[in-house]
């Protein structure tokens, strides 16, 4: 969608449930003080709420009504949203293109996601995961693609974990926030090769919620707006084609439609939340979202280009390895930081002088099919 | 090939004269090859045009790694790795493990193994590649 043709739309609330396990609480009562957190943080009342869009993936039928008839919300239009691990991200999206093209003056996003332990069922095994592939794999089979291809160093990806922990330090809605060295990562338990535990995001449970509002709802309410710049939504369609493996294609291309969405550069993103569910993801995004050359993101990486006081810091929040991946959740928490992050509220881990941020998710069943998200914001529109 | 189990994904595969071949599709409208039969090619969109075609004899090892955090039905650390084939697809299979397992760039070749359990126990077989020309028996 070409910028001219629609209003200025800002994110005005946030609210975040810090992931965690959350075993005795339904999903319903994990993700209501999100919402009354995001509604308080933007000053509205549930009755200026024109629409919800709720993401999840495994919490059954008709999940944000469910959420927000225990909170006496009226009977407003609430759309369910499914696309895998970039379900958040992509209902942050719809909002904001419904309230952009003027169906809307205010809609309510919600991401939550209650889960249990270990590997991920993905619910349609493919063949795959029938033969025993399983997300870590996936990943670790791109990393040591890269590793042959570029000669990238095996403690790149391990540097990666040491920032994640280090940037955790400073959050305190982080879940895992003990520093690790690289001896520790590289160390801790087999995983699939060269990942270990500490290079994979755990599961976790939690929610997130944001208030966004036009151009005109931003000037009657008086809040704090962080605008949105673009967005680009793309999908990965491995059909047993012979693809690039160490370039993420969805990446790139929903990256150069938000950039272009925005009319901004690369060069002009001061702060970035990415989906690191595994350490090689991160790595192989910095390139996929131009942060740096295709086959230079282990350099990239052990120079410290994006750790805080960097070039440009990814993942100030700890990202999904120190906060735990609550799928649903993920994409609308990471909306969260960059708020914060640009509001000048990141107590603690604040990027000074951060104008934009990039938020970016990936979600899909193995290699067959998946969505990326990439969203930019800023303190001006 | 009961002796030894079930195929984990039936239509998966099989063995003829040449030896152990993946079941692949070709069309007859386009030409197009793809992995399994289908109903409808995914390029021409003609239906009921895939005709059988064995592939996958060869192929050359594209990535690999070794899994350690296995999924139920698996007793120890095994090598899978994505394996590009001439027919111009890649598939994922297990590879052999040990001394000889092969590394990327390598050719390899398609057997047929064990690789896991179902609930109850047992072993279903799926295409496992190792490196082509090697003596070891199947
Ligand atoms: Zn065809």
């Amino acid at each position: 969608m070409k910028r001219d043709s629609r209003r200025n739309v800002a994110v005005i609330g946030v609210g975040l449930v810090p992931f965690d396990k959350y075993d005795d609480e339904s999903i319903e009562e994990i993700a209501r003080p999100a919402v009354v957190a995001a509604l308080r943080d933007s000053g509205l009342t549930r009755e200026q709420i024109d629409a919800a869009f709720v993401a999840h993936l495994y919490q059954g039928e008709v999940l944000g009504q469910r959420i927000l008839r225990g909170l006496g919300f009226a009977q407003i239009p609430i759309t369910n949203v499914e696309n895998a691990c970039a379900g958040g991200s992509t209902a942050v999206r719809e909002a904001f293109y419904a309230v952009a093209h003027g169906h809307f003056e205010t809609a309510l996003v919600i991401g939550a996601e209650k889960m249990g332990r270990g590997l991920i069922n993905f619910i349609n095994a493919d063949l795959e995961m029938t033969l025993g592939n399983t997300a870590p794999a996936q990943y670790a089979l791109a990393a040591q693609r890269h590793m042959y291809e570029f000669g990238t160093p095996r403690e790149a990806f391990a540097q990666i974990a040491v920032k994640s922990r280090r940037h955790a330090q400073m959050n305190p809605n982080a879940r895992f926030r003990d520093p690790v060295t690289r001896g520790e990562v590289i160390e801790s338990r087999a995983i699939a090769d060269p990942l270990t535990l500490l290079e994979c995001c755990r599961n976790g449970s939690g929610a997130a919620a944001l208030v966004i509002a036009s151009e005109d709802m931003v000037k009657k309410s008086g809040a704090k707006p962080i605008w949105f710049l673009g967005s680009g939504l793309a999908s990965w369609m491995f059909d047993n084609t012979q693809q690039d493996l160490t370039s993420f294609g969805a990446t790139r291309a929903a990256a150069k439609a938000a950039y272009d969405d925005a009319q901004i550069e690369v060069a002009d993103v001061s702060v970035v939340e990415l989906h690191d569910a595994f350490t090689a993801g991160e790595l192989l995004h910095y390139e996929g979202l131009g942060l740096c050359g295709k086959g230079e993101g282990g350099r990239f990486a052990l120079e410290g280009e994006t750790e805080f006081g960097g070039r440009v810091p990814v993942n100030m929040s700890g990202g999904l390895l120190s906060k735990s991946h609550p799928l649903g959740a993920t994409g609308v928490a990471q909306i969260c930081e960059i708020v914060w992050q640009l509001r000048g509220q990141a107590e603690g881990r604040q990027v000074e002088n951060a104008r934009i941020g990039l938020a970016h998710s990936q979600g899909g069943t193995g290699l067959e099919a998946g969505a990326t998200c990439v969203t930019l914001l800023g303190r001006e529109p | 090939m009961s002796a030894n189990g079930e195929m984990l994904w039936p239509g998966l595969g099989g063995e003829d004269n040449h030896g152990p071949y993946l079941q692949g599709g070709a069309c007859k409208s386009c030409g197009q090859v793809v992995l399994g039969m289908r109903t409808l090619c995914p390029k021409c969109w003609t239906a009921d045009s895939i005709v059988p075609v064995p592939v996958g004899r060869t192929g050359r090892l594209y990535t690999r790694t070794t899994i350690h955090a296995m999924p139920s039905g698996f007793d120890q650390p095994y090598a899978v790795g994505y394996v590009d084939l001439p027919e111009g697809i890649r598939v994922f299979a297990h590879l052999e493990g040990g001394d000889q397992s092969p590394a990327i760039g390598d050719t390899v070749e398609l057997t047929f193994a064990p690789l896991r359990k179902d609930k109850q126990g047992q072993p279903g077989r799926g295409p496992r590649y190792r490196k082509a020309n090697m003596e070891s028996a199947p």
